[in-house]
């Protein structure tokens, strides 16, 4: 377990996501400048933190987190309407795994996110199978990091099918590191 | 923002494929240490001013001057009627600011262990993508192209040394007990079953001879050849020979 959370890249990206919060207590080092003694956000001001610190911060009632608008009702009512028109890339990078980091607090969650990836990887798998296709671009363009990785896999999977109907599949090839190196 | 240098990082080791890996940022992590360094400072100062903050709360709370601790409100000049009231609020304006250095501190703390937990990952999937590498090089620690090892840095090109050692030691260790006088084939694909017996290789990279069981062959550049998989495979993956495949 610990390899799949505490080292996982992608969990730590997720978790810089922000969120809205309301500060009980004078804090430093929040602006954007760095930790420079100029920077102090004083209490009961509204500031977005990453979500990894507001989380815990929260349990000790030094800022009250709030809801991101990224799973906000309202939005979450947009997502169940119309899931495959959404651009997900620009809502939030790594939507999926944000959301399962959220999922404590908000209890719709689980549901939302099904509802999204099911709608949506029929729609990638099929994408996949049709090759270069101009006009999926869009949609590919507003895919999530976890979707993006999906389409990637479906993409193999089906170039590993070509290769088993040319007798290439068992073909002997050089490493991918050997071949990115040598050239 | 404070956890961005450790970000910074993250973002770099998401770009480790099974090909490419950026550059060992020394620059980075250096800054994320030393910045972990002095948030670790400022966490002992300010438990020690918290401590005697509370002490001296506890001690009836009105004593002039708090060692250690910022007081941002001044000590007006009381009067007798207002000393009460003012010894009040400084007894909340203490109490407010021993909140906000408790918060600090947990802010600080957090942000330690997140620059923590970054550089771990950091330094891990590095280790990951090298110990892949070496598999597929068949633990020759010496044939890493000199494009990458450029990108490693001295302790990781050590670690890759040590770690091929390492396996070759276990391995001999093992055909010691298994079969004493024979050598048992390791750079057979584990994944991927053989079809045939025989694959037909073309030359890239000039080898010399290999010794075969039908006699020595010389393995010059351009040349072809139809040889046992088991004599050859080894030296496709590292892209000395190309399989040629009849189709």
């Amino acid at each position: 377990m610990a390899r799949r959370n505490y080292y996982d890249i992608d969990d730590i990206l997720a978790g810089q996501e922000r969120v809205p919060c309301v500060l009980r207590a004078d804090l430093d080092g929040l602006g954007s400048a760095g930790s420079g003694g100029a920077s102090k956000v004083h209490r009961n001001a509204r500031w977005a933190l990453p979500y990894w610190m507001a989380d815990r911060l929260n349990e000790e009632d030094y800022v009250d987190m709030e809801v991101s608008p990224v799973f906000s009702k309202r939005a979450n009512r947009m997502y169940a309407a119309s899931p495959e028109s959404m651009q997900l890339r620009a809502i939030c990078q790594h939507y999926y795994q944000f959301g399962l980091q959220l999922g404590d607090m908000v209890p719709e969650i689980p549901h939302v996110l099904r509802n999204m990836y099911v709608q949506r990887v029929i729609k990638v798998a099929r994408i996949a199978q049709q090759g270069q296709n101009v006009e999926a671009l869009d949609f590919v363009q507003s895919l999530d990091k976890t979707e993006t990785r999906m389409l990637k896999l479906c993409q193999q999977a089906q170039s590993a099918i070509s290769d088993w109907h040319k007798n290439q599949a068992y073909a002997l090839k050089r490493a991918a590191v050997v071949s990115a190196a040598g050239s | 923002m404070l956890g961005d240098e450790a970000f910074r990082l993250a973002k770099e080791a998401k770009d480790i494929a099974a090909d490419h890996i950026p550059a060992y940022n020394e620059e980075q992590v250096r800054l994320v240490t030393q910045e972990t360094r002095y948030l670790w400072t400022r966490i002992e100062e300010m438990i020690a001013s918290l401590n005697t903050a509370v002490a001296d709360q506890q001690r009836g709370g009105s004593s002039q001057t708090y060692p250690g601790s910022s007081q941002p409100y001044g000590l007006p000049n009381q009067q007798k009627q207002s000393q009460s009231q003012t010894a009040n609020t400084q007894q909340s304006a203490a109490q407010a600011e021993i909140e906000n250095t408790n918060a600090q501190t947990a802010l600080y703390f957090l942000t330690l262990n997140r620059n923590k937990r970054c550089l771990l990952a950091y330094h891990h999937r590095r280790a990951q993508f090298l110990r892949s590498l070496l598999w597929t090089l068949h633990l020759a620690s010496s044939m890493i192209p000199a494009s990458l090892s450029l990108r490693l840095s001295s302790e990781e090109q050590s670690y890759a040394r040590d770690y091929a050692r390492l396996n070759s030691t276990y391995r001999d260790a093992i055909e010691n007990q298994l079969c004493p006088s024979d050598s048992l084939n390791w750079t057979a694909d584990g994944e991927l079953p053989p079809r045939d017996l025989f694959i037909e290789v073309r030359v890239i990279k000039d080898c010399g001879e290999i010794v075969t069981e039908n006699g020595v062959v010389n393995l010059q550049a351009g040349t072809q050849h139809y040889l046992h998989r088991s004599d050859v495979e080894h030296l496709v993956t590292i892209g000395y020979l190309e399989h040629v495949n009849p189709s």
